[in-house]
């Protein structure tokens, strides 16, 4: 009986062994069959060289939110048109990052494609995870995809390294706006804000005149996803956490001047938990019509212009700010795709890459409403942009001024961002929660920024 | 095959399974802090020695943290053993209301604490949460429960109260219901009062259930991270940051791993020490120490 049972177990054991084993080969055969002559130089040109890869799979890492939506709905058309089959798998932003980075350590590459946001090509250029496409772009372009004349030189800049290698195709990009109540604004005689002052002196009068609603509301939390709006208002006076140098600039007159009217702006005329306020329950406040004012990526403009699910919509406005220095207030944010170094389907990727963002696909995201901040400067020129966006077309009409704005100059490119980010968001957050004064945030944000360093 | 080996072979799954994944990771973890192993740089890991320890010592941040999980588990066992102990003690005295209430307090338990934490995030907003709406209603000001440095780890802390009495009242209820009824009427007949019974004979005889509470709930408690990482992200600043949080933000958010792995070694043997601490203290498992 004993003897009957262990055999049974070791049997087991054995076939299971035999089993993954067998899985590892397949695999690796299929990777092995899948991956094309890389080294040919030809230009794509016809409907049949789609056809190049067909049979291969390609893996997409991708992170949750509308960019997405578009591969989930239009995926089909890709299969069909190749003969590739994807593969997606979507992911908040930090379990996508924690993915590859743990792919591209054990340089497995089982993602081939991976969505990219902008502040990590630092970081990922350091380590060579991400494929230049600049070779691609040169020598592989697509003539029905390809979209890379047709993007503006400031938003393919998000996606380079120092050297102007370029690491992704952007996907989507957006700019920093002060989004208003335009029925507030008109109904007290506010005219549009253009400048920061100009802000802070709506929200005095806002307060006064309309108690109900907060006059602003914006990002406060400690966080690092909520450094965009401290650092992006920072740089409307000229200041900025690192110079070009990587030299740390956080306690200078110009960074004392911007944040003390930004924590009076957050800590006098916005809600109470403005220190705890990340995006979901800012934006939540603004699309309730409890804010009059939100300084903002210019992507929350369609959302809160979305009559489904926002009260606010049919009645904003929105204006790119500047601050004393000139500079325009920014809120960046650029998502892209790259190709992991270890991919083994690279040919085949690219050609995803161009496809995902090409105008026939932008076009059908407008279409079925998915998204309007495309980087694609033609989609703007196409009916179907026009008729779609005639109900934002406050929006619409100042986009061009919108993404001309948008400067990178003030973003800390570094491959430790995350941690630099942090350092100087936890000292805002606690400046907005008036536990430290505005010069003591500083003061100590200076040193936790350049102990990131050390 | 001898009895002996083949008792031996049919505890080899049981010993893989420990090995891979318990021993490998914690020696794999042990020899990472000994160096500056870090996910995102490609240079080889170089051994430092105790660099990590001494850096993890002489960091402010982390004794602040080490203070607040002390502090949320010192609260969080205290109050869920006193609150669960209570409903316990009024489920016993109603046998028609127990079963229908023991149910209705499974619920906390039963919600996975990602979803718990979300929506307690909701509800916790100073504008449009549901408590807020309440005080307000009752002519209370609204209290800014995430967004005070000064309270955002309480409301962490009431979250985890709120999951953890369930636990407790069951256990509790559970000791409750298998004390023998003899005892109390010998005590009645001795004059002894509804309070000296509760302190004389209810507590005496909920000794071994209690300890099992507050093991499990030291233990649950040293563990939080989802419900603070939802709720505040450590924040304001790092005003709720505990042990789990900030380890989280240095191994997954900064990807380093070698001082990550140093946190997680000293956590470990924190939560080892104190877990025999009580075991040894309370002798639950006949391990009392003999005075």
């Amino acid at each position: 009986m004993k003897k009957k049972l262990f055999k049974t177990i070791v049997t087991v054991l054995s076939l299971t062994l035999l089993l993954t084993g067998c899985g590892t080969s397949t695999k690796t055969e299929q990777d092995e069959s899948t991956s094309k002559n890389l080294n040919e130089t030809n230009e794509t040109t016809s409907k049949d060289s789609h056809k190049a890869y067909e049979g291969s799979d390609l893996n997409v890492l991708l992170k949750t939110g509308y960019e997405t939506e578009a591969i989930n709905q239009f995926a089909g058309d890709f299969e069909n048109e190749t003969g590739i089959k994807l593969n997606v798998e979507v992911y908040d932003e930090p379990t996508l990052r924690n993915k590859f980075i743990l792919d591209c350590n054990s340089k497995l590459g089982n993602y081939d494609i991976v969505a990219t946001q902008f502040w990590y090509i630092p970081e990922y250029n350091q380590t060579d995870w991400l494929e230049a496409l600049d070779g691609y772009i040169a020598n592989k372009p697509d003539k029905d995809w390809n979209n890379i004349p047709y993007v503006s030189d400031s938003v393919l800049g998000m996606f380079k390294n120092s050297e102007g290698k370029l690491y992704s195709l952007p996907v989507s990009s957006t700019a920093g706006v002060l989004i208003y109540r335009k029925d507030l604004f008109d109904k007290h005689n506010i005219p549009e804000p253009k400048t920061t002052a100009d802000v802070l002196k709506a929200a005095k009068i806002l307060k006064e005149k309309e108690p109900d609603v907060y006059p602003f509301v914006g990002r406060g939390d400690s966080t690092s996803g909520s450094f965009g709006t401290s650092a992006g208002w920072a740089w409307a006076y000229g200041a900025r956490v690192m110079d070009e140098e990587g030299k740390v600039t956080v306690n200078t007159p110009e960074m004392k001047a911007a944040m003390t009217d930004f924590v009076e702006l957050m800590g006098q005329y916005a809600p109470a938990d403005a220190a705890a306020m990340g995006w979901d329950t800012m934006s939540e406040m603004y699309r309730q019509g409890k804010a009059a004012m939100n300084f903002e990526m210019s992507g929350f403009v369609s959302a809160y212009s979305n009559k489904e699910v926002s009260s606010v919509a049919g009645s904003i406005d929105c204006s790119v700010i500047k601050g004393p220095s000139g500079n325009a207030a920014q809120w960046m944010y650029g998502e892209g795709l790259g190709i992991s170094s270890f991919s083994k389907n690279k040919d085949s990727a690219w050609l995803f890459l161009q496809w995902r963002n090409s105008l026939g696909i932008a076009e059908k995201e407008v279409s079925n409403d998915i998204r309007f901040d495309i980087p694609d400067t033609r989609i703007y020129e196409t009916e179907t942009y026009k008729e779609k966006t005639k109900d934002i077309g406050f929006f619409t009409k100042k986009l061009p001024e919108i993404m001309d704005s948008i400067d990178a100059k003030y973003w800390p490119a570094t491959p430790k961002f995350d941690k630099v980010a942090e350092a100087f968001q936890q000292k805002i957050s606690l400046a907005i929660a008036g536990e430290i004064t505005v010069d003591e945030a500083l003061a100590q944000a200076q040193t936790a920024v350049e102990a990131v360093f050390k | 095959m001898s009895e002996k080996i083949f008792m031996r072979l049919m505890t080899l799954p049981a010993l893989l399974v420990f090995l891979f994944l318990g021993v490998y990771p914690t020696v794999e973890a042990l020899y990472n802090s000994l160096t500056d192993y870090r996910l995102t740089e490609t240079a080889p890991r170089q051994f430092v020695f105790l660099k990590n320890y001494i850096q993890m010592f002489t960091t402010l941040r982390f004794w602040e943290a080490l203070g607040r999980t002390l502090l949320f588990v010192l609260f969080s066992v205290l109050l869920t053993y006193c609150i669960g102990l209570l409903i316990a003690f009024v489920l016993n005295k109603a046998p028609k209301l127990r079963n229908f209430f023991r149910i209705l307090f499974l619920v906390p338990m039963i919600i996975a604490p990602t979803i718990t934490a979300l929506n307690f995030k909701f509800m916790y907003n100073n504008n449009f949460g549901i408590f807020n709406y309440i005080l307000n209603k009752v002519g209370i000001q609204s209290i800014d429960f995430l967004g005070n440095p000064d309270i955002s780890l309480m409301s962490a802390l009431l979250v985890d109260i709120w999951q953890g009495i369930p636990l407790a009242m069951l256990i509790l209820l559970a000791g409750l219901e298998s004390q023998p009824r003899s005892l109390y009427e010998a005590a009645m007949l001795d004059g002894a009062n509804s309070l000296k019974c509760f302190r004389h004979v209810t507590m005496p005889l909920l000794r071994n259930f209690s300890v099992i509470v507050i093991v499990l709930r030291t233990m649950d408690s040293l563990k939080v991270y989802e419900i603070i990482q939802l709720l505040t992200g450590g924040g304001p600043g790092s005003s709720s940051e505990t042990l789990n949080i900030y380890i989280s933000k240095v191994g997954f958010n900064w990807f380093d791993m070698g001082y990550a792995s140093s946190l997680g070694i000293f956590t470990l043997y924190f939560v080892m020490f104190i877990t025999s601490r009580i075991i040894k203290a309370t002798g639950i498992f006949g391990t009392k120490e003999v005075a």
